[in-house]
């Protein structure tokens, strides 16, 4: 009867093996699948003397198969994939948003020519309305496409944080998912069953897991597999970590384990890898650089417009904008410790007299500062509703213009009654200083020989004849843009009378960092603008750096800034600072599309290989259908040849 | 033949995404036009065409500033011209005067002269634009201002800035555009005080500060005691002569300017005319030769062809400083003409470099466009090949 064992046994086989077929030829587009094979061994029954007869055919399982390395190495190289696929489309939304070569006139790199060849237009015509409105309009659009780009990477960070926090649920899920189906394969195959559909489904999990982070897998007995994703452990056995999205103390957005504060954001793989390092590394980059560029832009402009007055002249009032602190110390732009002067006017007299305002960037605050202003006879000042407010009593007006005073600062060296002098002209020098002026013999202005004045300007000495030759009155230039004129006296020798003259009212920042006629407004990208005051009034532009009317050197001073290569933009120019920005996104899109496409062809050819190792071929299943089907027919013939070779042998009985 | 279905899908689809993609590229390129239509698609190449679009823009402002700048300096090189050519006129007047003209024609001089004036104070305080080209800085303020008696300029001074306004042209030029009208229109090289008068004054050991001619009334109060004044007698300093003094020091009130005169050696009252040589301006030089042509100082003949001669070579003096500035303003606008152009050429380089980094190679395109396409078909034929082929086919 063993032979009918055979033949039953035979026949069983290949019925198990056109089912395997059948499932596999079934499977054939299905995502995770791998293709089973039937493990067929030969059956040992009896012995026969030294002779070991077979028993037929045994069926030893239906197996997947599969290349565990081969799979590591598609979850390592998926998880790169997914990775450079958002970080570049990410990034190219970025380079969208920037908008530059779209248009050639379009995108910040124009706007910010505008804005600069409009204070050129303006410096021709200082006083005409229609280029100071040119001017505030260009400004203003430069200012939108700054808070456009501003605000949009703003948007996109938040957007990305969100997209994060969704993903890591997924995470979560998947991770879960791959726990219970540890749990579900480890009782199955400890029953002695081959959990190979389980395995599948599993091992789709882990793929989809690789796509959201990079993932390590290890086996384990059993058909167990743990999995470490990102360097953390999260699948150990049938037990599964939760995770969380959040931001380190760093100020780094990562992952981490919920119940931990220690977020991780160095991953090098899958959409949470380039959602962390698209948020703490390009977009931050991009907005470090942009934050930068407007920052720097308003503070240099600021610094030379609060130093300016406009064509309506000085100012009666002025109020600054509303701070957040008034702790120079917290102050940003931050102010330092120094000086900065105020230029009064009595304007029924004409006079003018220049004060200093010592300030102590460490313990200062706003309302200190007010205070020490308020000790200037004509002036009145206050901290009030967190805004500095700096008013001029009745008759008197003040400004913040360097230069120099029409009288000299001290000519107390000079013996009463000492003769008018008259201080003119625009300083040119880049200090703060104050000339010492000696005078050089004895005698009459303009009539005595040999009487002459040595003016000593930071080192740098002229000697200007006002003996005889000398026509009282007339202006004499004695270095760096200033002029004495005197009128008729004596002078004696060795007296002396100072001038002080100042390049820069403000070198601690004082002015620009509160708002005190400045003519942007904010502190970045996303807030610049320009003052209200200005918008309003644009013959408030500060144009002159002189009280003479239609003067335009301050405006000279900003077209300046254009080309001046400045220390907070790394020593570059503020044009060349911005396409070297762009042309790192740009950099970054070129690398990522480089890496993607290396990724890509990888990624087929693993894929592809994986096909060839674990996919289904479905002429080899027909070849093997083919197969089954004889061994199946071929063993009937076999049973039915017993058969009648048993009725054979009953028909003798 | 193998028949891995996914694979055969994947492939397909790789192919065809690559495909599609390269023929959107290509597709983007043919419509704008232009090789490089974001940073990322040569960042190299798109740094170099938005540094050339920004000094292209830059280059536009500087040609436009500089348009402008020529602009006002042909416009004031016009002015001058115009003043120069008056100037030229009243020289032909001065020296057509005969002695036979009597007070008939002596009063036409006059009334002609004082036309001259009025046209030279008007064409000195013109605007461009709504701005005075001769006020240096100070473009609001009327640069020269006149004071009148009985509707006549007496006096015309300048009340402008004394700097000149700078324009930026480029990084590292700049001009100016707005001159200060004292320094074209004023002679800025003091010299001897001579003084033109029969009085027995002379010129005081000081300096003195009045410029070109100025009139000085000498008047005998008493026996042995002189009057002086250069303000028709406002103002006067009264010496005793002898021994009158080295250095007597006459002060006009109004102006304060004064004249340091000997009085030792004077001896009759009368007019002295005070010229501050090198020190003379258009506008006195003209008020002065009205004047003597009105005569209302009743100076003698002699005294009047004295001072119409020194007159004439003053005018002189002066047309050749408007000379010297008009050279000056010429040269400055041919300057600006050669810097326009040279910039003009920069610009057009610049133009040219842009277009060769930036323009697409359409042929380059059409081809590239018909190889995506070919192979495009390709990948999609050949899969639909391989899945046509089954073994399944022979199978009964």
């Amino acid at each position: 009867m063993a032979n009918f064992a055979i033949g039953l046994n035979g026949i069983s086989a290949a019925q198990k093996g056109m089912e395997v077929v059948g499932n596999n030829i079934a499977n054939a587009s299905t995502d995770g699948y791998h293709r089973r094979d039937v493990v067929l061994t030969p059956s040992y029954s009896s012995q026969k003397g030294d002779v070991l007869l077979g028993g037929g055919v045994d069926i030893k399982g239906v197996e997947r198969v599969i290349d565990n390395l081969l799979e590591q190495e598609i979850f390592r190289q998926q998880s790169f994939l997914e990775k450079m696929n958002l970080e570049f489309d990410t990034l190219g939304s970025i380079e969208n948003a920037l908008g530059e070569l779209y248009t050639e006139d379009g995108g910040l790199n124009a706007a910010m020519d505008k804005f600069f060849n409009s204070i050129q237009d303006l410096s021709l015509q200082p006083t005409e309305s229609v280029w100071q409105n040119q001017l505030i309009t260009s400004a203003d659009s430069m200012a939108s496409q700054f808070r456009t780009i501003g605000s949009y990477l703003t948007d996109l960070e938040n957007e990305l944080k969100l997209e994060a926090d969704n993903n890591i649920q997924e995470v979560n899920s998947l991770i879960k998912q791959i726990a219970n189906f540890n749990h579900e394969i480890e009782k199955m195959e400890l029953s002695g069953s081959k959990a190979n559909s389980l395995r599948d489904r599993r091992d789709q999990c882990i793929n989809e897991l690789s796509k959201m982070i990079n993932v390590q897998t290890i086996q384990r007995d059993h058909g167990i597999v743990d999995i470490e994703a990102g360097g953390i452990s999260v699948v150990v056995g049938t037990s599964a970590m939760e995770l969380k999205v959040g931001i380190n103390h760093d100020e780094k957005f990562g992952f981490t384990v919920v119940g931990d504060d220690h977020y991780i954001s160095d991953i090098n793989g899958g959409r949470l890898g380039a959602f962390f390092s698209l948020v703490n590394d390009h977009i931050a980059g991009v907005r470090d650089k942009l934050d930068n560029l407007a920052t720097t832009i308003i503070q240099e402009v600021n610094k030379i417009h609060v130093q300016g007055i406009g064509p309506n002249g000085s100012f009666n009032d002025l109020i600054g904008w509303t701070m957040e602190t008034e702790n120079l110390s917290e102050i940003k732009p931050p102010v330092e410790s120094g000086t900065f002067y105020i230029r009064l006017t009595n304007t029924a007299t004409g006079e003018t007299t220049r004060h200093a305002v010592n300030v102590d960037a460490s313990t200062d605050t706003v309302s200190t500062i007010a205070a020490k202003i308020d000790t200037i006879s004509g002036l009145n000042a206050r901290f009030e509703s967190n805004r500095l407010k700096i008013n001029a009593d009745a008759n008197y007006q003040y400004d913040f213009l360097p230069g120099v005073l029409d009288q000299p600062t001290d000519t107390s060296g000079l013996t009463a009654p000492a003769p008018d002098i008259t201080v003119g002209g625009i300083y040119d020098g880049t200090q703060n200083q104050t000339a010492v002026c000696t005078i050089m013999g004895t005698g009459e202005i303009g009539v005595d020989s040999d009487l002459k004045i040595k003016v000593d300007i930071g080192g740098e000495i002229h000697t200007v004849n006002v003996g005889e030759g000398y026509a009282a009155g007339d202006p004499i230039d004695v270095g760096q843009g200033i002029t004495i004129s005197l009128d008729t006296g004596t002078l004696n020798d060795g007296e002396q009378f100072t001038i002080q003259a100042i390049a820069e009212s403000d070198q601690t920042g004082f002015l620009a960092a509160v708002g005190m006629n400045t003519f942007f407004s904010g502190s970045s990208a996303s807030n610049i603008g320009v003052c209200e005051r200005i918008k309003q009034t644009p013959s408030l532009i500060a144009t002159a750096s002189s009280s003479i009317a239609g003067d335009n050197s301050n405006i000279q001073k900003m077209i300046d800034l254009k080309s001046t290569q400045l220390d907070n933009l790394n020593s570059m120019e503020f044009g060349d600072y911005y396409r070297r920005m762009i042309n790192n996104v740009g950099q970054e899109i070129e690398v990522r599309q480089v890496q993607k496409d290396t990724a890509d062809v990888m990624m087929k050819n693993l894929v592809n290989r994986k096909g060839v190792v674990s996919g289904v071929d479905v002429n080899s299943e027909a070849a093997k259908m083919m197969m089954y089907e004889q061994m199946f027919q071929a063993m009937a013939k076999y049973i039915s040849t017993l058969q009648k070779s048993v009725d054979t042998i009953m028909g003798l009985v | 033949m193998s028949q891995i279905l996914n694979n055969i899908y994947y492939n397909t689809t790789f192919a065809m995404k690559l495909n599609s993609e390269e023929l959107l590229k290509l597709q983007e390129k043919v419509t704008t036009g232009s090789r490089i239509n974001r940073p990322s698609d040569d960042s190299s190449d798109a740094f170099r065409v938005m540094g050339l679009s920004s000094q292209k823009r830059n280059l536009k402002s500087s040609i436009d500033t500089i348009a402008n700048c020529s602009d006002l300096l042909e416009i004031s090189s016009t002015i001058i011209d115009q003043m120069s050519q008056t100037l030229s006129d009243t020289k032909t007047l001065l020296s057509s005067v005969t002695d036979t003209d009597g007070s008939i024609g002596e009063a036409i001089y006059a009334n002609t002269i004082d036309n001259y004036i009025e046209e030279l104070v008007s064409l000195a305080n013109k605007k461009h634009n709504g701005q005075y080209l001769f006020g240096g800085s100070d473009t609001l303020s009327k640069p020269f201002e006149v004071t009148e008696v009985d509707g006549k300029i007496t006096s015309v001074k300048y009340r402008g800035s004394t700097s000149e306004r700078q324009i930026k042209l480029t990084d590292n030029t700049e001009i100016t555009a707005f001159y200060v009208g004292s320094d074209l229109f004023n002679m800025d090289a003091p010299g001897d005080l001579n003084l033109v008068g029969d009085t027995g004054a002379e010129k005081g050991k000081g300096t003195s500060n009045v410029k070109g001619f100025t009139w000085m009334d000498v008047q005998q109060s008493a026996p042995g005691k002189f009057r002086f004044s250069i303000d028709d007698f406002d103002s006067y300093v009264e010496v005793d002569v002898p021994p009158g003094a080295e250095n007597t020091k006459v002060t006009n009130s109004e102006t304060g300017e004064f004249v340091y005169i000997d009085t030792r050696n004077v001896t009759s009252p009368g007019t002295e005319l005070i010229e501050n040589s090198g020190t003379h301006d258009v506008f006195n030089t003209l008020i002065t030769m009205r004047d003597l042509f009105e005569n209302n100082k009743n100076l003698s003949s002699a005294q009047q062809q004295q001072i119409r001669n020194k007159g004439t070579e003053v005018i002189g003096k002066v047309s050749k400083m408007f000379s010297r500035d008009s050279v000056i303003l010429g040269s400055k606008i041919n300057y600006l003409e050669n810097m326009k152009q040279r910039l003009e050429d920069i610009k057009f380089n610049t133009d040219e470099e842009t277009t060769r980094i930036q323009e697409a190679d359409v042929a380059q395109i059409a081809i590239d466009l018909s190889r995506r396409e070919v192979l495009y078909q390709m990948s999609l034929q050949t899969a639909g090949k391989i899945m046509s082929m089954s073994l399944y086919d022979f199978l009964r």
